[in-house]
């Protein structure tokens, strides 16, 4: 079956360079025999990667160990859960699934952008063949999940970090995210070889952005939850380069999100869009360069193989030909506006965008700045937390103050009074929030402060707009205020589903503010029946209690809180030993208390006297870190929806406007 | 292929010009930030090989990156868990002093990477700042876990 497995990807390999030769003999010469011929080589090329899925699960579920990857990932006391997600825990099975999910966004791109961006279709399938042609390559030479051995008896399992329910959304949401990120750069060339540089193929890749945007979000959230409840150190994001390889993308497309709508409404930014397009996704080739190719020491510690130079080399390819295409181009970007006022809607886009890229140099600098030192000659150097900590902060603060200005903001030029009127509630909430907070005492952390007060000012600003809007839709069409509200979100949801995913961030916000700048941390060596505090916790060591689990072996401290001087709860951090895996995993204890706090217990170390090590910490309101994802979500499926209404405003206006430079 | 030219911009007006040197010292003013705060801030500390560590670092603050090859004691215990790193191929070796979380991999033959001050031919590790490379991950040509 591997055989077969193997030919399905050399078939399908050759089919990607078809399709993108065809695609370009279509584009060239306008003969759309070669554009049907190279649509149908997409399916193709889809029905072989599916074939080469089934026969790779199918080979885990059998325990066919003569499979290497399969071997090397899996074992056959592997519940049967983790042998599903052992697919994506290798290198080639985890290039199998992106170049699957590739192929089906791919499709689904192909078809629905058919009609509305007709003229596009060649070189988007020409583009799409050929990063489809790239993943396949890698499948067949440096990372086949088809290499084949003689069968040991039984595999080397799952590392144990792995086998948690999180491995189950968090490496395909992040290569969802990944993976979209492509559509928008391809439409983007698509639409500059073909000579459009009008706005149409920013309508088409906002929605593909945003889902890409979406899903690295939520990648990002979900495996910082898993950090957080896994690994065992007390944290949720290390700034470790891994981390970061999707947080980069994630930022500039950000930035692009916002941006787009001042090409959409104004016509300016055209070339910083297409660069921007351009950034996210050769970020996210560059993550996946770092990622795999062990270039830098990083926690999630992945391979050191020939397959970095791979991506080295697209990342190469990519730069240099979409800096050619914008170069090329360049007369169809010119700006049909001007921002006539620094104090404008535009205008403060403009900032948000050079925060927003600022963040993602600083992360980038970060990342590459062990690189830089070496190649200069020195001794490889590294940056830490503190370094990013601090762009976060020095940029972070006026990112999220401009997320409350910008809404309120007049386009094109804002008056004095609309300013005082706009902005004088949300001022007053944040002065008073910062005021509260340091009288009761949390004036210790200055970032927090000001950060929560921004926080304060930004809600209130999302709020007071909600309320504008529905007060309107009430004194016209005599609507409850629940109605009125869903009515205005409905018929504007993308401006309104913008203003949820703010709030989330603003949620987001508050949680890492509260649970990092005022928390409390304890470390204590306890004999039986000892104690220690953490902030208002008594925890007191009544002993080790062993257990046996499915294929590990386990030791938990048992350790009673007790809060005010009355009993509390039982907790058990604990070590597990897995024989097979021949590792160890710290399973920490978390109790999220009524007010969004944690208090979260890590066992790191047992004794042969019997005494053990705990680490205690105290997180206040770190539940609302993670809610905000549920927001976020909610948010970003609004902005996402279909919106017929939208759709005929879209049709409508680029059915009145000329086409630029309609012909090449 | 016929070009229609794109509709030629109007010229800019002096608001605009001012806007743009605003913009542009904005852009100044973050790419400064990053010369200042990365020349004058103590952000970055040194990666060193064993051997590489053994001159010159004396009391200096570095993050060290080699193979275990013998550990006692335990770090939940105060005089801490020591372990040897070792550089085969210059065959030269560094002890480590260490307390503070133990990550699940670590063990004698593993990779480690750990930040701390050296005193001598001993590192006074940074407590909870030990990361153990798995070696499954690290061999040439291998098909690893990369998915965390």
């Amino acid at each position: 079956m591997a055989l077969v497995g193997q030919g399905a990807l050399i078939l399908a390999f050759a089919l990607a360079v078809y399709a993108t030769g065809a695609a370009v003999t279509a584009g060239t010469g306008r003969d759309r025999r070669f554009l049907i011929s190279a649509r149908h080589a997409l399916w193709a090329i889809l029905g072989l990667v599916i074939l080469a899925d089934v026969i790779f699960i199918r080979a885990i579920f059998a325990h066919d160990f003569s499979f290497t990857t399969v071997a090397a990932t899996t074992s056959r006391a592997l519940p049967d859960f983790y042998l599903f997600t052992s697919w994506w825990g290798s290198q080639a099975g985890s290039l199998l699934l992106w170049t699957t999910i590739l192929m089906v966004c791919t499709i689904i791109v192909v078809r629905s952008t058919r009609r509305a961006l007709g003229e596009l279709q060649p070189w988007l399938i020409a583009v799409l063949g050929a990063i489809a042609g790239f993943f396949l390559l890698l499948l067949i030479v440096p990372a086949s999940p088809f290499q084949t051995q003689i069968a040991p008896s039984d595999g080397q399992g799952l590392n144990p970090a792995l086998q948690n329910p999180y491995m189950a959304t968090h490496p395909p949401t992040l290569y969802i995210g990944y993976v979209a990120i492509a559509i928008p750069f391809a439409l983007a060339m698509a639409a500059m070889i073909a000579g459009r540089g009008d706005a149409r193929w920013v309508v088409a890749s906002r929605r593909w952005t945003l889902i890409a945007w979406g899903f690295l979000g939520i990648g990002m959230l979900l495996g910082s939850h898993w950090a957080y409840q896994e690994v065992g150190w007390g944290g949720y994001w290390a700034w470790d380069p891994v981390e970061n390889a999707a947080l980069m993308p994630w930022l500039v497309a950000t930035a692009f999100l916002h941006s787009v709508m001042v090409q959409e409404r104004k016509g300016m930014l055209k070339v910083w869009n297409i660069a921007l397009v351009s950034g996210a996704f050769a970020l996210s080739i560059f993550g996946t360069f770092i990622t795999r190719s062990g270039i830098l020491s990083s926690v999630h510690a992945f391979v050191s193989t020939s397959i970095g130079w791979y991506f080295m080399v697209a990342l190469a390819v990519i730069i240099a030909g979409s800096t050619a295409v914008i170069l090329w181009r360049l007369p169809l970007l010119r700006a049909d506006q001007r921002i006539e006022s620094l104090v404008s809607r535009e205008a403060t886009f403009l900032f948000n965008n050079l925060l927003l890229v600022g963040i993602a140099f600083a992360v980038l600098w970060g990342v590459v700045y062990p690189l830089v030192t070496e190649a200069l000659g020195s001794v490889r150097e590294t940056v830490s937390s503190p370094f990013y900590e601090f762009f976060v902060i020095i940029f972070g603060l006026p990112l999220l103050l401009l997320m409350g200005i910008g809404p309120l903001i007049a386009w094109r030029r804002a008056s004095l009074k609309q300013l005082k009127r706009s902005f004088l509630w949300p001022l007053a909430a944040g002065l008073i929030t910062g005021g509260v907070l340091v009288v009761v005492g949390l004036g210790s952390s200055w970032p927090g402060v000001v950060a929560l007060s921004v926080c304060a000012f930004v809600t209130v600003t999302i709020l007071s707009e909600y309320i504008r809007g529905a007060a309107a839709r009430r004194s016209i069409a005599g609507e409850g205020w629940l109605t009125a509200v869903w009515r205005l979100t409905d018929r504007n949801r993308r401006r309104y589903g913008g203003y949820i995913v703010h709030l989330s961030i603003v949620v987001f916000v508050i949680g890492a503010v509260g649970s990092t700048a005022y928390e409390t941390r304890e470390v204590g060596l306890l004999q039986k029946g000892d104690t220690m505090q953490v902030g208002a916790y008594t925890l007191t060591f009544q002993g080790v209690q062993p257990s046996q689990g499915p294929n590990y072996t386990q030791r938990a401290a048992v350790i009673d809180v007790a809060k005010g001087g009355e009993p509390y709860k039982q907790m058990l951090p604990a070590r597990r030993n897995y024989p097979r895996e021949q590792t160890t995993s710290n399973e920490v204890a978390i109790d999220t208390t009524l007010t969004g706090g944690d208090l979260f217990l890590i066992l790191d170390g047992i004794r042969a006297d019997g005494a053990v090590q705990i680490k205690a910490f105290y997180k206040p309101v770190i539940l609302l870190l993670w809610l905000s994802g549920f927001l976020f979500t909610g948010g970003l499926l609004l902005c996402v929806w279909p919106d017929a209404r939208e759709s005929r405003r879209i049709v409508r206006r680029y059915a009145e406007e000329p086409i630029p430079g309609e012909a090449r | 292929m016929s070009e229609t030219p794109a509709p030629a911009p109007e010229q800019p007006a002096k608001g605009f010009r001012h806007i743009r040197l605003v913009i542009a010292l904005a852009v100044a003013s973050l790419l400064g930030t990053f010369a200042v705060y990365t020349a004058f801030a103590d952000t970055s500390i040194p990666v060193l090989g064993i051997a590489q560590a053994s001159t010159g670092y004396d009391g200096k603050e570095v993050r060290l990156e080699g193979r275990v090859t013998k550990a006692t004691g335990d770090a939940a215990d105060p005089q801490g868990l020591r372990f040897t790193v070792r550089d085969f191929e210059k065959n030269t070796t560094i002890d480590v002093v260490y307390r503070g979380s133990v990550p699940d991999a670590f063990r004698v033959g593993r990779e480690v990477v750990i930040d701390g001050r050296l005193q001598g031919a001993t590192l006074q590790a940074t407590p909870d700042t030990l990361v153990t490379k798995c070696p499954s991950k690290y061999q040439e040509g291998q098909t690893t876990t990369d998915a965390a």
